[in-house]
């Protein structure tokens, strides 16, 4: 931690200590000052509103008094009600009651009893005559003022109190009573006036039967003598040695000791509260004031927030004064660090610059000599190190000139040992692959006696490799051959040097005959002279029988296939012919669109069965000389009808520079027919087919491709329907047909094209085509302008 | 004894066999039908002169056409190698057209590809030049 933090957070933290225990001190005292302060409010203010009530009481009484007093009453009273003077006094009597009332608005009514309870003159003209002799105002008043609490009057539907005075004649006899009636509403309002204590300061007055006088702050008005009090205040108010106390002193001297008269109790809310009372003697009353006790206390809260607010402005000003003395402290020891880092990073150079006059600046100073110092022991120490370094350096050298000598030699060493492995790894999995391959090798001298013989030797002809060894090679398996034979064997490897390869037919051990495909190889030095001879077979009856019987389930089935074909033929042909009677037109219709189908069904046959011998490979391709020209005039002859029925302009183009051509007439013949009938077939009335042969150069562009040799190149053009983009890769495919192909003749096997492609791939040829769709096609042909591929097979396609 | 020309027909398919002899009395042959070779060898040693023998490959019996041919054809069968031989086939292989031919067939014929009138035409054109020479 860094020295400026370490002081700003004891200064910080012990002020905080420091803060909060004069808080709590201060907030302790003050609280308790502020409650004392509050009891002290509550009691006076209590006591002052019980004063206020008894004055009030004590003038009401007076009036009550005076009024009595008046002689007119008693003149009243005295007459008899049958006197003629009578009526006088009593409409003076009344002028006076109404009087009375008009002047005090709590006065309500007011009016006078005879000795006898009967009530003789009245504000309220309807009470006159009526009898009041079992009232408290008439009973309890017979000798001096009384005044009846407030109770519930059914003649005035009202809450009132009376004040009644009796009225006597000069030698004390009861003449009758004086009744005033009043409205306690009065004391509502010097109970309601507020006195700042709190929202919750309630003052209220209960009876002697602890129910209420004035309405409740808490509940409704409808309170007044219908809810009871029963709370400590008021058990303690009517408390008989308070009663008296209060009765014969009044309260001054009670107020000299709040403490006793305070409360903390709950209300008749059951809520906590501080309350006093006061017993009022002239109506048995009880006054009670109260406050709720969180509303007192709410006053604490206030405080703790503003002791709060003083504190943090408090801190602030600490931390900034903090940071103004740390900085102080700390910029020359920052100096002091920055020194030393340089010193360490190699500045021996470097000076602090603290001018304090305290102890940081006599440490700068020791700080800065002794940087000097190790400058100097430094410099020395290296000169040192270079010397020896320059020792150790010669040393190093002569070891390692040493060192590479010796690497030098060991290395030959290994070089030599690898090469040597490597031979005898690689001689080893040479002889290996020789012993186990599944081809009978044989190794022979110049003069053809065996050296070596392979595992397969055996396992192809029986004999064991060492039976054959010192032998004259095939001595032992060969079947014997025509002498040209042999010659041309010899010839091609002793004479040409060259590997001679052949179907031979042999014999094994056991005198089964085996056919085998023969390569025999000279082997060479470097003088060209023949080492010995490797010759290699491999057994191939297996794939032979399997070939023949492939072929004779083709030449079965065509034959099979055609039988039924004949038969309907000619038969057809027969009813065509009217052989068995003369047939009519429709007849005659219907048959031939029999012939026709079964002409597709020939033909069908005939194509499949071309597939399924380039399939099997079995077709044979024999090249002769031929006029090829000859051969597509041929081909357009016989499509003319067609030519001709469709309007076709035809367009032929041949190259001079044709002379006769290596073909296979047959297969040649079918790749000219097949492409120039599709031309004709796919395309629409008057439209145009173009016949094109010539041979190329090498390098010459024909159709998009560069010519890789001279070629005899055909092309056949059509502005037909052509062949659909997403189509075009397939066009090749066995029994692919086109969908706009489908769709415009129904005729076609989906085979011509595949056959052809195969032909030609097989020929040494190549074959592709360029169309649009909706505009025509033109497909391509190159043969090399050496003719056709021979090949070899075990039939002819037809 | 007419001037009908006789020929002698093998062929194993009864149906077609039918064709064959009616097409053929149709067109003025006399028609003597074999389905086997030994029938037909039979036929060639009792009848006094056949123009003509259309023969099909595969035939009832253990022998075929090959076989017959090769009969016919020797040089000490002095009746019958000097007959025209037509082969009528389905069974178009090159080589055994080849084998035909190299034994002495005057054609071969494939027959789900030719109608009858045709094999008839030239059957009489050779006959015709034959007569001719």
């Amino acid at each position: 931690m860094k020295i400026r933090n370490k002081i700003n957070i004891s200064f910080i933290g012990s002020f905080i200590i420091i803060s909060l225990l004069i808080g709590l001190v201060v907030g302790i005292y003050t609280t308790n000052l502020a409650k004392k302060d509050a009891f002290s409010y509550l009691h006076s203010s209590n006591r002052a509103r019980a004063e206020h009530i008894r004055t009030f009481l004590q003038d009401q009484e007076k009036i009550s008094v005076i009024l009595a007093a008046a002689s007119v009453y008693r003149d009243l009273l005295k007459e008899p009600i049958d006197s003629k003077n009578y009526h006088i006094i009593k409409t003076k009597i009344d002028k006076r009651l109404i009087r009375t009332i008009e002047a005090d608005p709590q006065i309500f009514e007011t009016f006078i009893l005879d000795s006898n309870g009967k009530v003789v003159a009245s504000s309220n003209k309807i009470e006159e005559g009526k009898d009041k002799s079992q009232d408290d105002y008439f009973i309890f008043a017979k000798d001096k003022t009384y005044i009846k609490d407030v109770y519930y009057s059914k003649t005035t539907n009202k809450f009132n109190y009376t004040i009644s005075t009796p009225v006597k004649d000069d030698t004390g006899v009861l003449l009758g009573v004086s009744v005033l009636r009043y409205l306690p509403e009065n004391f509502f309002n010097i109970v309601k006036s507020e006195n700042g204590l709190g929202d919750t300061e309630e003052n209220f007055l209960i009876n002697k039967d602890k129910f209420f006088v004035t309405p409740s702050l808490f509940l409704s008005e409808d309170v007044i003598l219908k809810e009871k009090v029963e709370t400590k205040n008021a058990n303690d108010c009517f408390d008989p040695k308070e009663v008296e106390y209060i009765k014969d002193n009044g309260y001054s001297k009670i107020t000299e000791n709040i403490g006793s008269q305070i409360l903390e109790s709950k209300d008749y809310r059951n809520v906590d509260v501080i309350a006093t009372h006061a017993y009022i003697p002239d109506t048995g009353w009880c006054l009670i004031t109260k406050v709720d006790k969180s509303d007192l206390l709410s006053f604490r809260s206030k405080l703790i927030w503003s002791l709060l607010l003083v504190l943090s402005i408090s801190i602030l000003i600490f931390i900034l004064i903090g940071i103004i003395i740390s900085k102080k402290i700390t910029n020359p020891i920052k100096l002091l660090k920055l020194g030393a880092e340089k010193i360490k990073k190699g500045d021996l150079d470097y000076k602090v610059d603290v001018n304090t006059q305290d102890e940081l600046g006599e440490l700068s100073d020791v700080f800065n000599n002794m940087s000097q110092a190790v400058k100097q022991s430094k410099s020395e120490i290296e000169k040192k190190v270079e010397e020896q370094t320059k020792q150790i350096n010669e040393k190093v050298k002569e070891f390692e000139d040493q060192n590479k000598a010796i690497l030098n030699i060991l290395e030959d060493v290994e070089r030599e040992k690898s090469k040597v492995e490597g031979l005898a790894n690689d001689l080893e999995k040479f002889k290996l692959a020789v012993d186990n391959a599944s081809d009978q090798v044989v190794i022979t001298d110049v003069e053809g006696i065996v050296v070596y013989g392979n595992k397969a030797l055996e396992r192809i002809t029986g004999f064991k490799p060492e039976e054959a060894m010192g032998k004259k090679a095939g001595v032992l398996w060969k079947v014997p051959m025509p002498i040209e034979y042999y010659q041309n064997l010899w010839d091609i490897i002793k004479t040409q040097k060259k590997v001679f390869i052949s179907e031979i037919q042999n014999k094994r051990k056991n005198g089964e005959l085996y056919i085998a495909n023969i390569s025999i190889s000279p082997v060479l030095d470097d003088k060209n002279d023949i080492l010995y001879f490797v010759a290699i077979e491999h057994d191939i009856t297996k794939e032979k029988e399997i070939d023949k019987a492939k072929t004779e389930f083709v030449s079965l089935a065509s034959h099979q296939l055609r039988t039924p074909l004949s038969s309907i033929n000619w038969y057809t042909e027969m009813l065509l012919a009217g052989d068995a009677g003369i047939i009519n037109e429709e007849q005659k219709k219907y048959l031939e669109e029999v012939a026709i189908g079964n002409k597709r069904m020939v033909d069908l046959v005939d194509s499949l069965l071309n597939v399924s011998r380039l399939d099997l490979g079995t077709f044979v391709i024999e090249p002769e000389k031929t006029d090829v020209l000859e051969m597509i005039k041929s081909v357009v002859n016989e499509l003319n009808p067609q030519i001709k029925n469709k309007n076709l302009k035809l367009e032929e183009s041949y190259g001079e520079n044709i002379k006769e051509f290596e073909a296979d007439q047959k297969l040649l013949r079918m790749v000219f027919q097949n492409l120039l009938s599709n031309a004709v077939k796919y395309t629409g009335e008057g439209g145009s087919v173009k016949v094109n042969i010539s041979i190329l150069d090498k390098d010459h562009l024909f159709g998009g491709k560069v010519l890789d040799k001279k070629s005899l190149a055909f092309s056949v053009s059509d502005s037909g329907i052509g062949i659909p983009e997403n189509q075009k890769d397939k066009m090749f495919l066995k029994l692919f047909r086109a969908d706009n192909a489908r769709e415009s003749e129904t005729e076609g096997t989906g085979l011509g094209l595949y056959i052809i492609k195969s032909i030609i791939d097989q020929s040494g040829g190549m074959v592709w085509f360029d169309s649009e769709e909706g505009k025509g096609s033109t497909f391509y042909v190159v043969f090399p302008e050496t003719g056709m591929k021979k090949k070899e097979g075990t039939r002819k396609l037809d | 004894m007419n001037n009908n020309k006789v020929i002698l027909v093998l062929e194993d398919e009864r149906p077609l066999l039918e064709a064959i002899r009616l097409k053929l009395e149709k067109n003025g042959f006399e028609v003597v039908t074999a389905r086997t070779v030994e029938q037909a060898k039979q036929y060639t040693e009792e009848i006094d002169h056949i123009d003509a023998i259309w023969l099909d490959h595969y035939l009832m019996g253990k022998e075929n056409g090959l076989d017959f041919i090769a009969w016919c054809k020797e040089e000490d069968n002095a009746k019958c190698k000097e007959i025209p031989i037509f082969v009528v086939s389905n069974t178009a292989s090159s080589e055994k057209v080849s084998t035909y031919m190299s034994l002495g067939a005057k054609k071969y014929f494939i027959k789900s590809n030719h109608r009858l009138d045709e094999i008839i035409k030239e059957i009489m054109e050779t006959l015709l030049t034959k007569v001719i020479i």
